[in-house]
C-alpha cells in the first residue's frame, strides 16, 4: 500500500530503475524499496516494461526493394545536396532555435514587449505621431526650422574660409554656449 | 577501407551517389524499425523509410558535423515521421490513437501469473508491450521507440527531438506509467 513516504520516492523510481540516481539517492532508495512492497512493486514494473520495450523482436527489412525507391525518387528530381544548401537557416531562424533550444523564447519575447511599450508611448507622447499632420506650423517646427537656416549658413561660411579662420569660427560659436544660454533656450521652448 | 560517415558523405556531396548507398546500408535497419513502429497499422513503413532517405539526401548538405551523423539522420527520420502521421491521419480523418480502440482493449490473456516466465509467455507480453506502445501519444511514443525499443541515451534522444534532456525523461516517464498498465490489467503486481 502506499504510504506517505512513497509520495517522497514517486520521482525517484523511475531513474532508480534506470540506474541514473547517485549512489546516496540509490541507497536510499533501495532502503525505501526493501522495506516497502508497493515501491518495490512499481521498480520491478519499470524495469520490466523497459526490458520487454528492449527485446521486441528485431523488424525485417524488405531486401532492396526499398534503395530502388530512394534511388529512383533522387534520379527522377532535381534536388541534390548542393540545392539543399540554399534552404540552410538564416541567422534570425538560428538565434530563434537557440533561444527555442535554450527555452529562453519568453526572453526575447518579454524584452520585444518591453521595447515596444516604452518607446511607444513615449514617442507619441511627444508629439511625433506619424499618422497626424498637423494644420499650423508648431513653435517647435519654427524653431527647428530658424536653427536648420543658421546651421546652413554656418556650414556655408566655413567651407569657404581658410583654415585659421574655421578655427576662430568654432571658437566663437562655441564661446556662446555657456549653461545659461542653455538653459534659458530650453524654458523659452518650453514657454512657447 | 572503410570509410567514416563524414567521408561518405563528403563523397555524396562530391557526386559519388554510390557512397549514399553505404550510408543507406549501414542505417536503413534502425530507420526502417522506426517507421515501421511509428506509422502504425495503417502506415506503409516502406514508403515512409524512403521518404526519410530522400530527405536525408535532399538535405545532406545541412549537416554540418556539429553532432554526429547518426544523430542528425534520426532528426530528420523523427521529423519526416511525425510529418507523414499527421498527413495520414488527416486524410483519414482521426487521431492517431485510432488504433489504441482496436489494440488496446484486447486484454491480456488470463494467467495466473504476472512475470514471463515461459517463452510463449515472453511472446504474448512483448505483443501486448507493442501494442500498447503504437497506442501512446505519439511525442510518448517516439520517446520509448528511440529509448527504450532501440536503446539510445537520454542525451542521444534530446539531439534527436531537439528538446531537453528533462522533456525526454518526462515523456518516458508517462509512457512507462501508462504501459505498467498491462500489469495492473492481470490484477496483480510484480514483486
Amino acid at each position: 500500500m502506499k504510504t506517505e513516504k512513497c509520495v517522497d520516492f514517486d520521482n525517484l523510481l523511475y531513474d532508480f530503475a534506470d540506474g541514473l540516481l547517485d549512489e546516496e539517492k540509490t541507497l536510499e532508495v533501495k532502503k525505501h524499496c526493501d522495506s516497502c512492497d508497493n515501491c518495490r512493486s512499481i521498480v520491478s514494473e519499470i524495469k520490466m516494461v523497459t526490458s520487454l520495450a528492449g527485446s521486441l523482436p528485431e523488424v525485417h527489412v524488405p531486401a532492396d526493394k526499398m534503395w530502388l525507391g530512394i534511388e529512383k525518387r533522387i534520379d527522377s528530381s532535381e534536388a541534390t545536396p548542393e540545392v539543399a544548401a540554399s534552404i540552410s537557416p538564416g541567422l534570425f531562424t538560428r538565434i530563434y532555435l537557440y533561444f527555442k533550444r535554450t527555452h529562453l523564447v519568453a526572453v526575447p519575447a518579454l524584452v520585444t514587449a518591453l521595447v515596444l511599450l516604452g518607446i511607444f508611448p513615449a514617442w507619441f507622447s511627444d508629439g511625433n505621431n506619424p499618422f497626424l499632420v498637423s494644420p499650423n506650423p508648431s513653435s517647435t517646427d519654427v524653431y527647428s526650422s530658424e536653427m536648420q537656416k543658421t546651421e546652413e549658413n554656418f556650414s556655408a561660411d566655413i567651407s569657404d574660409a581658410s583654415s585659421e579662420a574655421r578655427w576662430n569660427m568654432v571658437e566663437d560659436a562655441f564661446s556662446e554656449v555657456t549653461l545659461d544660454n542653455v538653459t534659458s533656450d530650453i524654458y523659452s521652448d518650453w514657454e512657447n | 577501407m572503410k570509410r567514416s560517415d563524414v567521408e561518405l558523405i563528403q563523397a555524396v556531396l562530391d557526386g559519388e551517389e554510390a557512397a549514399f548507398k553505404i550510408l543507406y546500408d549501414k542505417y536503413v535497419k534502425k530507420v526502417y524499425s522506426l517507421a515501421y513502429r511509428i506509422s502504425g497499422k495503417y502506415g506503409d513503413p516502406e514508403e515512409l523509410t524512403q521518404e526519410i532517405f530522400y530527405q536525408v539526401y535532399k538535405n545532406l548538405k545541412n549537416f554540418h558535423g556539429k553532432s554526429q551523423f547518426y544523430t542528425w539522420l534520426f532528426r530528420v527520420a523523427t521529423n519526416t515521421c511525425l510529418q507523414y502521421n499527421r498527413k495520414h491521419n488527416k486524410s483519414r480523418g482521426s487521431s492517431s490513437y485510432e488504433n489504441l480502440e482496436e489494440n488496446a482493449p484486447m486484454v491480456l490473456p488470463p494467467s495466473s501469473r504476472p512475470l514471463p516466465d515461459t517463452e510463449a509467455e515472453q511472446r504474448l507480453f512483448q505483443e501486448d508491450i507493442a501494442r500498447h506502445i503504437s497506442a501512446l501519444p505519439e511525442k510518448q511514443k517516439m520517446v520509448m521507440i528511440l529509448g527504450p525499443v532501440q536503446g539510445h541515451s537520454y542525451q542521444e534522444i534530446s539531439e534527436m527531438l531537439d528538446v531537453s534532456v528533462t522533456v525526454i525523461k518526462g515523456r518516458l516517464h508517462r509512457a512507462r506509467e501508462s504501459l505498467r498498465s498491462i500489469f495492473k490489467d492481470r490484477g496483480d503486481s510484480i514483486t
